[in-house]
């Protein structure tokens, strides 16, 4: 069990990262660890994370799917406009099954036709947005929501905001099916050698697929939230951008866009440190403008960790957690020369 | 020449240009008149002057999402030159200088960092964007230009609006580099297969970083002349996915998003084929909402033409090898 909690760590190193932001921010600012506030990030957090959470499957499985902001958007329009004449759980239904077709039509287009993933979701998210826009005529929809739907996005269980725990359980529940289930193991052999994995017979083709309408779906959830959360659907500005934050979180948490490699979470822990750093840049007076660049900063010095060889070899000897290792080492070999 | 005549020709691309041009004077009988052919071609010369650079950096195998900051940047920073009376060197001098440097850093991540090129320009794309925002506190800057600068974007030349004359000398210029120059035969060597480039002596980093500062640098320019049309500069709103249109431009051009295959009229045909569509959907009144499927199904069409077309080269050459072998048998 042990060694196990030690080999997430490993695993993990961003965790630290988190860890030390938490504290850095905590000693400048004194609102940053009052309980409202730190529910008020992971808030924040969730909705976007519901994206990168998506985002990563396709990562892994060496993809990429730019459609998701537009596919939060159309979830939003559907959920608020169909409400307005039908009852909102059959627009729950259709959003979601909007979100999963979105998925499974990138997922056929970058298999089946062998398009690239860039070009297949740069032009689905131009497709879907246009249609979230047709859909919403361009005008955000107001008041059709029952106010008992703000709870998805404002209500608590056992004290936590819901969005959180959903959140959470999602990526628990990621977490499982990437680790412990066949399909979960072949998104990260596809990723990670798609030869050999075509080769011990795996169905490359429905892997992929699975990958993208996963994304889709979990886009479509975070457009629900988005819509209990702002009490209105709106198709032009919403989830501009979003595609761009979450491949960022599923980088920051130590995901390679290569495939293969990256655990999920990495994309919470990187998730919840944009989340943080934007919260707490805003309770110290940090103009907005600043906290791009900063944000951008630290994405290219994660990223620039992980992929070059001394950040490898400076992260192992951290992580190693014994710090003099090298040293005994090197005595061993010296009194064995004597 | 010739020869790459006869190659555009028989290259898909083109004939698909034509077959629009030909439906959209078909569908609206204003199309074919000379006004609204020059504005096409204008409306096409901002995001062509843009594709022309990302097409560069494509070719080498990288991609370029700085580019919609990089403009706005550039526009801003020259905007606040004028207003600050600063001379003529420093407003056109100063953004380029920028443009260059973010291009440079785009080189040096991707090539001495080791960031996917995706990564490395979604950085600077961040940070350019903020940086600009810092740079005029988030405000758009109003410039009353001279007539001079305004002629950039306003003035007519010949009876072509001079943005286009610029286009058309970026794609003239852009093709000399990539067809004649050793760094461009570089390029595409290194694009085609890294690997081979490297082992057959290119300097594979050298010839990347001076592709991203290309590209860079045409944005900055395109950041200049959106400036001069709009009167101000606008660091939050110029440029916005313009990378993307370029890549649309680019990849609907026929250039392989691999790298290694395409050329810099498929740039050009590519970012006209995108202001013929918008400007027809206009001029029949579609509305915008639809004309943003329709710009999302065109590429996915663009692509798959290009792939057929692809196929079916694959298939003649070997027909003609085949069948030549056959030949010197016999």
């Amino acid at each position: 069990m042990g060694t196990a909690v030690i080999n997430i760590f490993r695993r993990n190193p961003i965790i630290f990262v988190l860890m030390l932001l938490g504290l850095i921010f905590t000693w400048f600012s004194a609102g940053f660890i009052a309980p409202g506030n730190l529910l008020n990030i992971v808030r924040q957090a969730s909705i976007a994370g519901f994206v990168a959470l998506g985002m990563s499957f396709v990562i892994l499985a060496r993809g990429i799917d730019l459609s998701v902001g537009s596919t939060v958007a159309l979830s939003s329009v559907l959920l608020t406009g169909l409400s307005s004449t039908l009852p909102p759980i059959v627009g729950i239904h259709v959003a979601l099954l909007a979100g999963i077709a979105v998925g499974i039509c990138n997922g056929v287009l970058v298999t089946k036709f062998r398009f690239q993933p860039i070009i297949v979701t740069l032009s689905t998210m131009a497709i879907v947005r246009g249609l979230a826009m047709a859909y919403s005529h361009s005008r955000p929809i107001f008041g059709t929501l029952p106010s008992v739907y703000f709870e998805l996005s404002d209500g608590m269980i056992f004290g936590l905001p819901v969005p959180m725990v959903l959140f959470v359980g999602a990526s628990l529940l990621a977490g499982l099916v990437l680790n412990y289930t066949r399909t979960g193991r072949q998104i990260y052999q596809v990723g990670g050698n798609e030869e050999a994995a075509r080769l011990s017979g795996v169905n490359l083709d429905r892997i992929r697929i699975i990958t993208y309408a996963v994304s889709g779906f979990l886009a479509a959830f975070a457009g629900l939230i988005l819509a209990a959360r702002m009490q209105s659907g709106e198709a032009v500005r919403t989830g501009v951008g979003w595609e761009l934050d979450a491949i960022a979180a599923a980088a920051i948490g130590g995901m390679s866009l290569a495939g293969g490699a990256g655990t999920v979470l990495g994309t919470f822990c990187g998730a919840m440190i944009i989340a943080m750093m934007s919260n707490a840049f805003n309770l110290l007076g940090i103009n907005p403008y600043w906290q791009r660049i900063i944000i951008g900063v630290v994405l290219a010095l994660a990223v620039a960790t992980y992929s070059s060889e001394h950040g490898k070899a400076a992260l192992k000897r951290i992580m190693r957690l014994k710090p003099r290792t090298g040293n005994i080492a090197l005595l061993k070999t010296s009194s064995d020369v004597r | 020449m010739i020869a790459d005549a006869k190659r555009m020709l028989l290259n898909s691309n083109l004939v698909v240009l034509i077959v629009v041009l030909v439906a959209a004077g078909l569908v609206s009988p204003h199309f074919w008149t000379s006004e609204n052919l020059l504005n096409v071609v204008r409306a096409a010369s901002l995001i062509g002057i843009v594709a022309i650079g990302m097409n560069v950096v494509i070719l080498s195998g990288g991609i370029d999402l700085s580019v919609g900051s990089i403009v706005a940047l550039s526009g801003a920073v020259a905007a606040s030159a004028w207003v600050g009376n600063a001379s003529v060197l420093t407003f056109i001098g100063l953004p380029l200088l920028l443009a260059v440097l973010v291009g440079l850093s785009n080189g040096w991540l991707v090539t001495l960092a080791g960031l996917q090129p995706f990564v490395a320009t979604l950085v600077t794309m961040t940070i350019v964007r903020g940086a600009g925002l810092v740079f005029t506190k988030g405000q758009p800057v109003y410039a009353n230009y001279s007539e001079e600068f305004l002629y950039l974007s306003r003035g007519w030349m010949m009876g072509v609006p001079v943005p286009a004359l610029l286009f058309g000398a970026i794609a003239i210029i852009t093709w000399y580099l990539l067809k004649w120059r050793v760094i461009g035969r570089q390029i595409y060597a290194i694009g085609a297969n890294e690997t081979a480039a490297r082992l057959s002596g290119v300097p594979v980093n050298r010839v990347k970083v001076a592709a991203y500062i290309y590209s860079a640098l045409l944005a900055g320019v395109a950041g200049l002349v959106l400036t001069s049309r709009m009167g101000s500069g606008e660091p939050g709103q110029a440029g916005v996915f313009w990378e993307l249109d370029a890549i649309a431009a680019v990849v609907i051009g026929g250039t392989s998003l691999m790298g290694g295959k395409g050329s810099v009229w498929g740039a050009v045909i590519g970012a006209l084929m995108i202001s013929i569509v918008s400007n027809l959907f206009n001029l029949i009144g579609v509305e915008p909402e639809w004309q943003q499927v329709a710009k999302g199904s065109i590429i996915l069409i663009a692509v798959g033409m290009q792939m057929i077309s692809d196929e079916l080269a694959v298939f003649r050459s070997t027909f003609r090898t085949s069948s030549a072998v056959n030949g010197e048998k016999s």
